[in-house]
């Protein structure tokens, strides 16, 4: 089978990801803003003879990359091998997304012109006239909507076709004047073996007009610089003088606009202009007095629908899977086998399983957030006030996804420039309380807090994390890292309607992943547990107190003496063993050693806090039918101690895909060093001073 | 005249953009060149950052940066010879 290979490169946010999901029928992450996308990610299609790969590539608004994650669409456009140039552009900014079609122009590819979202541009009463495109730019252009799945299937035809014509000739020419000075500089390249292909030449040449950096390295090492170095001294001179410019890149960019507008005069009809529906939103919703009100509303009513009607079915969930525990013991004989499964696995299996619709909730919330373009508004709203702790409002985006999951999030502050900027929003980002460590916060607030005031406990725990997370910003920023945070510059997309298939999709993808990880690392973690703490078993401990559940007579007291003995095996096994060793170090914040051992378990993942509860009160405990977790808990663990492990679970480090991830975008040893310990030494401070203050005001 | 003074809903045409560094080919490719129109859109809460409007691009950024692009208001003209007209 043969291959063609194609990079899919446009604008941020004109619908790459989406027309892959609506071509390829793929299901990459898709949101209404600038960034969603910062890593490259491959899907395949088959197409007759040919297997066509296509890499989705990072939004760029230029081949002059300014974030990191521009650097990585722009090191694939340079440096990978590709057939030909699929370049996505959005139909209602057209004359800018021109600009960056125009660059990939010059590099002499293969390329195809979708233009995406159409249905936009014609529902407004406008249009584009796809056969003078053609004929202007000189390459095939298809007009799309992956939104209603228009044109889509045609791009993978054109992609075959093109690839099996020869390239069409080059058709985009600069000003006599900046034309003169190419030639001149390709004269010079050629006389160098690298650069012998004179359409190679002529985009180097109109690189290093460009002033692009890494072009520039390409050539610093080449025999040929010291003679081209001057002549480009020369031509800068010369052509910024007379075109009284700062720079040849700015000439460059002055000369693409004019020619895309151009462009755009002659094959688009513009919609007739009126008060948009974006705008009409945003005179509330990014009102200066009530756009920051009106924002924490939204974020108070999701934790309050995250409670509310996560918890309607929880019970359900609960008691089906104590029903499945209880038929496993009924079923199978008595025994490891049988005390693994319904002691062990199913109900720290279940205790996750519970949680699943409070975090779908909160997982559709955030997605919401993506797909209309609210995200967007928040950073402009919030960026005064984030910039008092020296962050700007884009590093509020990946804030905002830390509370799905810590490792998206971390790569989206990518979109940062500043490196600085990045490792503050990634040191602090583990305070955004993460989705996974909502189970643990609704067990203890269910288990502590009255009903009604639930969700506005976990409200307050989110933004205090937020808030913690903000502070700290402020601290490293003046401790450890001095200069101004980057200028902040972000484009406010439109409002959109979000897509009913893209969200649910979304939703499903993630439950499915949830199940799939409490079915095996989570039942997995729990059968560890399960061992660890139910071995060795101690003769004499049993002996003991079988004698003395004989001698007496009423059965209450037998039960007591039961759950004694069955207390006492647990502290005696490995687990309690090690728990008992570790417990030191948590007693000042009032935890007893199964409550260390849960939070120690957590650093694998957050689930495995509650899942390690759930077994370790459960084993302990020999009446395990009657009593819920929840329950158990009241019964073991003090109010202020509850509320350090809420501190605890919101500060200390994350879980080990996080930790890696981290590991994975930030190369120095001693930032990574620093993350592993600072989060955890602040987490037993904080726990301490609070717990202690609860104590005084004798709770 | 900075982009920084503008009114809410006043237009400007772009007439030269100072040192900005590497937000300069920024603002450049999203559309802010000398000689085109642009519009204050609206200001965030404490007045900073600002939304401004070139051609279908809305872009936030900050006062400080605005303040370095300096413009020639267009739109006054035009209210006054509208209101004009009206009486």
């Amino acid at each position: 089978m043969k291959k063609i290979r194609v990079a899919l490169a446009g604008q941020p946010n004109v619908g790459k990801s989406s027309i892959i999901n609506s071509v390829t029928g793929a299901r990459l992450h898709v949101g209404n803003f600038s960034g969603v996308t910062v890593e490259k990610k491959e899907v395949f299609i088959e197409r007759g003879d040919y297997e066509i790969e296509i890499i989705d590539l990072p939004g760029i608004y230029s081949l002059n990359a300014y974030t990191p994650e521009e650097h990585v669409a722009k090191k694939y456009l340079y440096e990978e091998d590709y057939d030909l140039i699929v370049n996505v552009v959005d139909a209602n900014t057209l004359a800018r997304n021109l600009i960056f079609t125009m660059q990939l122009m010059d590099m002499q590819k293969k390329m195809i012109l979708v233009v995406n979202m159409i249905d936009e541009v014609e529902k407004q009463g406008g249009s584009i006239d796809k056969g003078k495109l053609e004929e202007l730019l000189g390459i095939p252009v298809i007009l799309t909507s992956a939104k209603e799945h228009r044109g889509v299937d045609e791009i993978i035809d054109q992609i075959v076709a093109t690839h099996e014509s020869d390239k069409p000739k080059n058709k985009l020419y600069y000003d006599q004047r900046i034309e003169e000075q190419i030639d001149k500089i390709v004269k010079v390249l050629h006389k160098s073996p690298h650069f012998k292909d004179p359409e190679y030449a002529r985009f180097i040449a109109i690189r290093l007009l460009d002033r692009d950096e890494d072009i520039y390295k390409i050539i610093h090492d080449l025999p040929i610089f010291i003679e081209l170095h001057e002549l480009l001294g020369k031509i800068y001179r010369e052509l910024e003088l007379e075109y009284d410019e700062e720079s040849t890149s700015d000439i460059l960019s002055d000369e693409r606009y004019a020619l895309s507008k151009a462009l755009v005069m002659e094959a688009v009809k513009k919609p007739e202009v009126k008060v948009s529906l974006t705008d009409r939103l945003d005179r509330l919703l990014i009102h200066p007095v009530f756009g920051l009100p009106i924002f924490l509303f939204f974020m108070w009513l999701l934790f309050q629908l995250t409670f509310e009607v996560g918890s309607i079915p929880m019970d359900m969930i609960d008691a089906a899977f104590t029903e499945i525990s209880n038929v496993v013991k009924a079923t199978l004989p008595d025994g490891a086998v049988q005390s693994v499964l319904a002691d062990g696995v199913i109900p720290a299996v279940g205790s996750i399983i519970m949680f699943l619709p409070n975090i779908l909730i909160l997982f559709l919330g955030i997605n919401l957030l993506e797909q209309t373009g609210y995200m967007a508004r928040t950073a402009f709203l919030l960026d005064g006030f984030m910039k008092k702790f020296g962050l700007q409002g884009k590093a509020f985006i990946p804030l905002v996804s830390g509370f799905g999951c810590t490792v998206p999030a971390y790569m989206a502050a990518r979109t940062l420039k500043n490196p600085t900027d990045r490792i503050i929003t990634m040191l602090v980002l583990g305070f955004m309380s993460c989705s996974a460590r909502l189970p643990v916060y609704v067990l203890l607030i269910g288990a502590f807090f009255p009903t009604a005031h639930a969700g506005n406990i976990l409200f307050i725990i989110y933004i205090s994390g937020a808030i913690l997370g903000l502070i700290v910003a402020k601290i490293l920023r003046t401790v450890l890292f001095k200069g101004e945070p980057e200028p902040f510059v972000m484009e406010m997309p439109p409002y959109r309607f979000p897509s009913m298939k893209a969200l649910g999709m979304e939703l499903w993808i993630k439950t499915k992943l949830f199940i799939k990880k409490a079915g095996t690392f989570i039942a997995g973690a729990s059968m560890i547990i399960w061992f660890l703490s139910s071995y060795p078993h101690s003769g004499t401990i049993e002996e003991s107190y079988t004698r003395k559940i004989e001698a007496v007579q009423s059965e209450e007291a037998k039960a007591a003496l039961e759950n004694e003995m069955a207390a006492k095996a647990l502290e005696n096994s490995y687990l309690g063993r090690i728990g008992k060793t570790i417990e030191p170090f948590f007693s000042p914040i009032g935890f007893d050693w199964r409550m260390s051992v849960a939070v120690v378990a957590g650093l694998a993942a957050k689930e495995v806090v509650v899942s390690t509860l759930a077994t370790l009160y459960a084993v302990g405990d020999a009446d395990e039918r009657s009593n819920t977790l929840i329950q158990r808990l009241r019964d073991n663990v003090t109010f202020k101690a509850a509320i350090a492990m809420i501190v605890i679970i919101m500060i200390y480090s994350p879980c080990i895909a996080a930790m890696s991830t981290f590991w994975a975008e930030v190369p120095q040893w001693a930032w990574r060093g620093f993350y592993l310990v600072y989060p955890n030494v602040l987490a037993w401070l904080m726990a301490f001073g609070i717990y202690r203050l609860l104590d005084m005001m004798g709770y | 005249m900075t982009l920084a003074d503008l009114q809410e809903k006043q237009k400007a045409i772009v007439k030269s953009i100072g040192d900005l560094g590497e937000l300069k080919t920024r603002l450049m490719e999203l559309g802010v060149l000398c000689g085109e129109p642009v519009q204050l859109v609206r200001r965030a809460p404490w007045g900073d950052p600002i939304e401004i409007r070139v051609e279908d691009t809305f872009i936030a950024l900050r006062r400080a940066d605005a303040a370095k692009i300096e413009v020639e208001p267009i739109s006054q003209l035009r209210v006054r010879k509208g209101r004009g007209a009206k009486r």
